[in-house]
């Protein structure tokens, strides 16, 4: 059975506006239906290589999304496929209300205002946050943005979910919350993370990376059993 | 505060937002046509605005607050009439701004703030204010948090009582919070665009509103007429 390449980069350079060379040759590809953590220590380029996944940053190099190069006429598109979830929630979520939130990705994306409420009570409903639809994004908990932010990106109906740092500031509880919630969502998931245990348990690969380049690349298991590679870059 | 409604269950908070716009602008029109020492008016005026915060079961404590703002524009008309004022300019501009500030006061107290932007949004004000007004509202808390976080902060490193001499301190304060403020919205925008953003803002249009909507207006509207020209 043939496994649809989801995302494909080659050799992807990026300089930030400062001067920053950010990403120095990246080459990866990603399969449907894989669950990848991208770890490494700060300032490795991990967000930054995110960013490049839905078209937000434009490098050097090339991404592929489903087969498709990113380019500006297609990137309603890719945004649809490759959906970004931001470390802070507060980022995220930008309207008055969470009904509004989880709708305004499926309203931009042409849906009529009765599919679009549908389809952001569906994703509520997915995170466990149906209860809060008509609630403003400030008087929730962090953890409970959390997942409504999630489901900003999951109204969307994405086939790749990212995830910049999903598990960081969260209580034990909500975390192991959030690790459970992402485990059962059918996509593939790309996540970046300083959280080695949420890694171990969310994703079967393992990127490392360190000062702009992938470093290691196999096996979660396998990767985190280096002792050596552990040593060298956390 | 004006931003954070109380939670009013009432009959006629639930009425239809674009309906209490309404009666807002209505009422408020009514009240600056009336002319000086237009007492009966007045008083009609003040007995159907008591009635509608009573049947929207508004708590006294929370009208008080909302009233506290006018208090030092009033202490100054009453300065005013100390250095040879007129008592009639006194009285009218005190009762009709008491009287606009109440009818604001219900319509901001029986009113969820995004509802209110979504009826605004319905009378074609225009996009970039009401989307303004939209940010204001998710990230006013925010601010306020992140500046709290900063105070307690400064005051960690400073626990000496603050002088006149520290503005400079707080100023460079206010722009690290402005500098963090813009970052945000850097972010925001990011996003915006991650989820199909194309410049154009799409948002959820307010519900229809039904009979008892149409009723409750018409009602208002026609003993609003009766106080204004009958009671001359």
């Amino acid at each position: 059975m043939s496994v649809t390449e989801a995302i494909r980069v080659e050799n992807l350079h990026y300089h930030y506006p400062n001067g920053t060379h950010a990403l120095k040759g990246i080459s990866l590809q990603i399969w449907e239906g894989d669950s990848v953590a991208i770890v490494g220590p700060n300032g490795a380029g991990k967000t930054t290589l995110l960013l490049h996944f839905n078209g937000l940053l434009r490098g050097n190099g090339k991404v592929f999304v489903f087969g498709e190069e990113i380019a500006p006429h297609n990137l309603l598109r890719v945004r649809q496929l490759v959906g970004l979830v931001f470390q802070d929630p507060d980022d995220q979520l930008f309207m008055p209300t969470v009904l509004e939130d989880v709708a305004f990705g499926p309203l931009n994306l042409g849906l009529r205002q009765e599919e679009a409420v549908e389809r952001a009570l569906r994703a509520l409903e997915a995170v466990g946050m149906g209860h809060v639809a008509h609630r403003s994004p400030h008087q929730l908990s962090y953890g409970e943005r959390k997942k409504v932010a999630i489901a900003t990106v999951l109204a969307m109906e994405p086939k790749v979910l990212a995830l910049d740092e999903p598990t960081s500031n969260l209580d034990p509880r909500s975390r192991r919350e959030l690790i459970a919630l992402l485990k059962r969502l059918p996509v593939t998931k790309i996540v970046v993370t300083h959280d080695l245990d949420a890694a171990a348990q969310l994703c079967e690969r393992i990127v490392v990376m360190n000062a702009g380049r992938i470093v290691a690349d196999g096996n979660a298991t396998e990767i985190l059993s280096d002792a050596t590679l552990m040593a060298a870059y956390f | 505060m004006v931003l954070v409604p109380v939670e009013s269950k009432s009959w006629l908070s639930q009425r239809d937002v674009r309906v209490k716009v309404v009666v807002f602008f209505a009422y408020a029109v009514t009240v600056l046509l009336t002319p000086p020492n237009a007492w009966r008016q007045w008083a009609a005026l003040a007995g159907l605005l008591a009635v509608l915060l009573l049947a929207s079961c508004v708590s006294l404590r929370t009208l008080a607050m909302r009233f506290s703002p006018l208090l030092p524009f009033i202490g100054l008309s009453a300065f005013g009439l100390l250095l040879g004022g007129s008592p009639e300019m006194f009285w009218q501009v005190t009762v009709k701004a008491s009287l606009c500030v109440g009818i604001g006061a219900w319509l901001s107290l029986t009113t969820p703030f995004p509802e209110l932007l979504a009826a605004l949004r319905w009378f074609r004000m225009p996009a970039l204010l009401t989307t303004s007004l939209s940010f204001l509202f998710r990230y006013l808390f925010m601010l306020v948090e992140e500046a709290q976080r900063m105070a307690r902060a400064y005051q960690s490193r400073c626990p000496r009582k603050q002088r006149l001499r520290d503005a400079g301190i707080i100023g460079r304060l206010v722009g690290a919070l402005l500098l963090r403020a813009y970052d945000r919205a850097d972010r925001i925008y990011l996003a915006m665009l991650a989820r199909g953003f194309d410049g154009e803002f799409r948002s959820l249009s307010a519900p229809k509103g039904g009979i008892a909507d149409l009723a409750t207006l018409v009602g208002f509207l026609v003993l609003l007429s009766a106080i204004f020209l009958l009671l001359r």
